[in-house]
């Protein structure tokens, strides 16, 4: 019940003739477990797409792939594919359903199902009546479905594309002991895509590295010292904030919720001060994307007072215009697509802009943000063609270059390779030099030790 | 009751009320509708929720405010003939065109009440389940359909966002600009969606097979006998009476 992986020379040609790697070789014994790094971009989500006999693309492969001797598109249903995006890969609206999809697919007949129904949903542990409803599980839960959709079809061969990419520390973790068990206990033969390799920590035994040469192949170096769990003890307390500065930013008694629903968090006092950098922390669904909306003046408070220091506009932010917002609060979203505008990179970072600065002064603005991003390259690029980094990287130039006193993020490191997440850790710093508030959402442990001054815990 | 029987239902219902212009048979068949429908759907629960969520009232206002509506644009606007009682431009009420209003606000009542309430009481997936194994419709089209109903669910969930996110830019929140965003996010997931389905098997040339059985009962079948009584006697006793008035005339 487990596959062998052999890779020669395989590699993926593009439509407009250019190459998604090069060329790549490498095998997997039947029920190795390995992990496959590599930055965004470098070809790791078409290689696992060919693994598993889907076309997610046009374009040509050339070289040799197989799985257990075959060509994986004659054994489509006994190879598992489970992707990053929580929210678009079930297909029907109640989770049993959904399992049972697969099971439809590959001709099981009708009375097998429920058992097989029970034994993939109890395998990831997700204890729920067949007719719960798809739309109320959270991102975490979603995954382990998702997972629970391929295992019912009894893989050999389990591809995770950045299967916890989108999840908070507990849902990543519950994702990741429900394949450690289930690849223990079927002996799977796993390929697993992620940027944090210590979560796979004890799950994989080796390490497969892509990038523009080909593939680097490893044994899983030692483990990493214990920095982490000690990190995680000590930022779950609220730091005191040092600095004695008048807050830029200041919440009182903040209630948030979303219009016409409850509150989700009460009695918020929050301050931000001009150079320091707030992470706001928290299991999925306590409130903090609510909070930071309601601190953008995006969405109204459910009760209390949020005020910027003068010289700011008069009254609450969510009464501002969106003009007044924009000049004072920006505002960076978890996914960077929703606030894109312009046609090209260029146009897109001056967008704010229009109308307001001379001509010459608006296109120094926007070329100093370009290069202070690291974007002067893309600049005549569609938003929409960058990579999962550039348009990480275009979403803060598109609220910085208003230099707006206020920051606020809302995951801004989700899915990101290490190469953009430093660059991250470094723009984060300069902007706290510049002097700007910042109010970071973030489940991000790593990143909170490297840039944040203080921290804010939601608890439900 | 099964959705496809449902369908077939309000097809039969419906059909005659297509042929005729008359309040009679109209009536008939909203009265008699009115005192079978109760007992069809007898024991079902009502997951319409999932398909408008909490907007049955607004449906039934629908269906009540377009049947007044049509009936009053007839009113004032069918061809004029017998008494006339008011004259205002083009505008004419007369006793042809009270009697047409009439028998139009009774004959959309009796088409729409079926099928809203069967409708309501359908769930996307059972109705699914019976187009596939009863009506021999294609599985890529079924379970496309149902796959494409969650992208658009997801679409609304962006198109908040995407507004939200223009405000904070400094742009107004709405206007033709947001499409662009949500096509792509869309597409994006689409896609995602349809790896993830074929990766799971879908449309492999493997003959699929359900997990749910689509069943047919008794009660189905008695609900088409039930649909074509209603359609002769309120057919018949139309024209029995003279009241029958052919549409193409």
């Amino acid at each position: 019940m487990t596959a062998s992986v052999v890779v020669k020379n395989w590699r993926w040609m593009h439509d407009d003739g250019t190459f998604a790697t090069a060329p790549l070789s490498f095998a997997l014994k039947p029920g190795e477990r390995v992990i496959l790094r590599g930055r965004s971009g470098a070809g790791k989500s078409t290689l696992l797409a060919a693994l598993a006999g889907v076309t997610g693309q046009s374009g040509q492969q050339s070289g040799e792939l197989l799985v257990n001797g075959r060509n994986p598109q004659d054994a489509r249903g006994q190879i598992g594919l489970v992707l990053q995006d929580p929210y678009s890969q079930a297909v029907m609206e109640r989770i049993g359903d959904d399992v049972a999809f697969g099971l439809e697919n590959t001709g099981v007949a009708p009375g097998d199902m429920n058992a097989l129904i029970t034994d993939a949903l109890a395998a990831v542990g997700l204890g729920l009546p067949f007719d719960h409803p798809t739309d109320a599980l959270s991102g975490g839960e979603r995954q382990r479905l998702a997972l629970a959709g391929v295992l019912a079809l009894r893989p050999n061969l389990l591809l995770l594309d950045e299967p916890t990419a989108n999840l908070d520390p507990m849902g990543a973790r519950l994702v990741c002991d429900a394949v450690a068990r289930v690849a223990q206990e079927h002996n799977l033969t796993l390929i697993v895509v992620d940027h944090n390799p210590d979560l796979w920590q004890g799950v994989v035994t080796r390490e497969l590295l892509l990038d523009a040469r080909g593939m680097t192949d490893s044994p899983l170096a030692a483990p990493a010292p214990a920095t982490v769990s000690a990190g995680r003890a000590t930022s779950r307390a609220l730091k005191p904030t040092e600095s004695k500065r008048t807050p830029l930013l200041r919440a009182r008694n903040l209630a948030v919720g979303y219009p016409n629903a409850r509150a989700v968090q009460v009695d918020l006092d929050i301050d931000v001060a001009a150079g320091e950098i707030l992470a706001v922390t928290g299991a999925n669904g306590v409130g903090k994307s609510t909070l930071a909306l309601t601190l953008g003046g995006l969405i109204p408070p459910v009760a209390g007072d949020v005020s910027v220091a003068a010289p700011a506009p008069d009254g609450p932010p969510h009464n501002w215009s969106s003009r007044d917002l924009a000049l004072h609060i920006g505002s960076v979203f978890q996914a960077p697509e929703h606030q894109f505008i312009g046609s090209t990179v260029r146009k897109d970072v001056g967008f704010g802009l229009r109308g307001r600065s001379h001509r010459a002064q608006l296109s120094a603005q926007v070329e100093a943000t370009l290069t202070e991003f690291n974007l002067a390259a893309q600049h005549e690029q569609n938003p929409f063609t960058l990579s999962g980094g550039e348009k990480r990287r275009l979403s803060i130039a598109d609220a910085v270059v208003m230099r707006p006193r206020i920051l606020i993020f809302d995951e801004p490191t989700f899915g990101q390779d290490d190469v953009t997440r430093n660059d991250l850790v470094t723009s984060f710093r300069r902007l706290r030099d510049a002097g700007h508030a910042i109010v970071v959402v973030t489940h991000d442990e790593r990143f909170i030790t490297e840039v944040a001054d203080s921290q804010l815990e939601l608890t439900a | 009751m099964n959705p496809l029987s449902k369908l077939l239902f309000v097809i039969i219902v419906g059909t005659p009320l297509l042929l005729t212009l008359d309040w009679v048979s109209a009536t008939l068949t909203l009265v008699l509708e009115a005192s079978v429908l109760p007992f069809l759907l007898r024991g079902t629960r009502l997951p319409g929720r999932r398909i408008v969520p909490g907007r049955r009232v607004a449906l039934g206002l629908v269906v009540v405010v377009g049947a007044v509506m049509s009936g009053v644009v007839t009113l004032l606007y069918a061809s004029p003939s017998g008494r006339v009682w008011f004259e205002f431009g083009p505008a004419t009420i007369s006793d042809n065109s009270i009697e047409l209003a009439v028998a139009t606000t009774i004959r959309i009542a009796a088409l729409c009440v079926p099928a809203v309430v069967l409708f309501a009481t359908t769930d996307i997936t059972d109705f699914a389940d019976a187009l596939a194994q009863h009506a021999r419709a294609p599985e890529r089209f079924v379970v496309g359909a149902l796959a494409g109903m969650r992208t658009l669910q997801l679409a609304s969930a962006d198109l908040a966002f995407v507004r939200r996110a223009r405000r904070a830019r400094g742009l107004s929140a709405g206007g033709i600009r947001v499409v662009m965003p949500l096509l792509v996010l869309s597409l994006r997931r689409a896609e995602t969606l349809s790896l993830a389905m074929e990766a799971r098997g879908f449309d492999s040339g493997q003959v699929r097979t359900h997990y749910r059985t689509s069943v047919f009962t008794d009660r189905d079948r008695f609900s088409l006998v039930l649909a074509g009584v209603i359609a002769v006697v309120s057919t018949g006793v139309s024209i029995a009476i003279g009241a029958w008035s052919f549409v193409i005339n």
